[in-house]
């Protein structure tokens, strides 16, 4: 009888060891999957912020007036001489393209930018894109900005989130971005 | 089971516990660094933000309207600070931006608190100090007026594991 006892005990001895081990085991592969998808978000955020301040701060630089082609919410189109080559007039445009049907994301979609006449598509998980523009007395201008308006431009704030193509537990990391630009050639 | 055995099972009990909560802690403080590495992307790009817009405004209240050529003329150094009307115009802490607004020279930021919400990380607190530095080493204090001032950038947020602090030189050489 204490034999059958022994043996019992060590049964539920061992299968508490593996539901502890097995829990460990799925915490761990989770939180590596979770903190892959984060980390993954949040460089993306940074390298497209990246992208977005090196054209935006040269909007207007050696160029003729006026610098803004397109001023809308969610489309912004510019001049500048990007890369400072004598007479060169370059034109950049960001927008937001069509949903990105290869995630589970419902909600993530491409963002393109076009230089001159190629057109990029720089990332594929943003599910939210936003511009406001404002005038030199730091007042929002209601997009879209058109006409000469466009000449009052001095700043332009950008709005950049970012949600992970696949979820975890139902949930998608995300990473959000806001920065006002002030572009010296518009001041 | 003898006793020695059972002792020798609680042990074991006790070391696999151990580890489990070693490894339950491992993923805590990965998360909060995590956390942290996003507040700090926001953080960053809020502190560029405020310096930038500093940079937009005029050197000094005497220069708003006329060329500034001594350095005498300009806002004592124990003065640097906005004035009852814009005091009046953008009360503390700031949060629906009023100081871009309001405030006309780089120094009114000398103090200036806003509280900026953002979607996914809350409230952010951003303070400001200004300073006139030393010409010749702008990591320097002056204790008098220069045509140099610092604009000292901090960012707080509960998931910043230390605060982020930006700065900046401003250099009054628009009309030289």
């Amino acid at each position: 009888m204490s034999v059958m006892l022994d043996i019992l005990g060590s049964f539920v001895l061992l299968g508490m060891l593996m539901l502890t081990v097995m829990s460990v085991n799925v915490n761990i592969s989770t939180e590596t999957y979770k903190s892959v998808s984060e980390f993954n978000t949040q460089s993306e955020t940074i390298q497209l912020a990246r992208i977005l301040e090196f054209d935006i701060y040269k909007a207007g630089f050696n160029v003729p007036k006026p610098a803004i082609a397109i001023a809308e919410t969610s489309r912004l189109k510019f001049y500048a001489n990007l890369y400072n080559t004598p007479g060169r007039v370059d034109s950049i445009q960001y927008g937001l393209g069509e949903l990105n049907g290869s995630s589970t994301n419902p909600y993530d979609k491409q963002l393109f930018r076009f230089e001159n006449t190629a057109k990029v598509f720089i990332n594929y998980s943003v599910t939210g894109f936003k511009f406001t523009y404002y005038d030199a007395r730091d007042s929002m201008l209601t997009a879209p900005v058109t006409g000469t308006w466009r000449d009052s431009i001095r700043s332009i704030k950008v709005f950049l989130t970012l949600e992970s193509p696949e979820p975890y537990d139902s949930k998608y990391a995300g990473a959000y971005y806001e920065k006002m630009i002030y572009p010296r050639n518009l001041q | 089971m003898n006793t020695g055995q059972m002792l020798l099972v609680l042990g074991a009990l006790i070391i696999l516990s151990m580890t489990s909560m070693g490894v339950n802690t491992m993923i805590i403080n990965k998360t909060e660094t995590m956390l942290d590495a996003e507040a700090g992307l926001e953080a960053t790009s809020l502190a560029q933000t405020m310096i930038d817009e500093v940079m937009t405004k005029s050197y000094d209240n005497a220069t708003v309207t006329e060329k500034v050529y001594h350095e005498a003329d300009l806002t004592d150094a124990e003065g640097l600070g906005c004035s009852s009307t814009e005091r009046y115009n953008v009360p503390q802490p700031d949060t629906t931006l009023k100081s871009m607004k309001y405030y006309n020279d780089v120094d009114d930021y000398h103090g200036y608190t806003r509280v900026f919400s953002t979607p996914l990380m809350g409230k952010f607190t951003i303070k400001d100090t200004v300073f006139y530095v030393i010409e010749a080493n702008p990591d320097q204090k002056s204790l008098g007026e220069t045509f140099h001032k610092k604009v000292v950038v901090t960012v707080t947020h509960p998931n910043l594991l230390r605060p982020l602090q930006l700065s900046d030189v401003v250099v009054y050489r628009r009309y030289f």
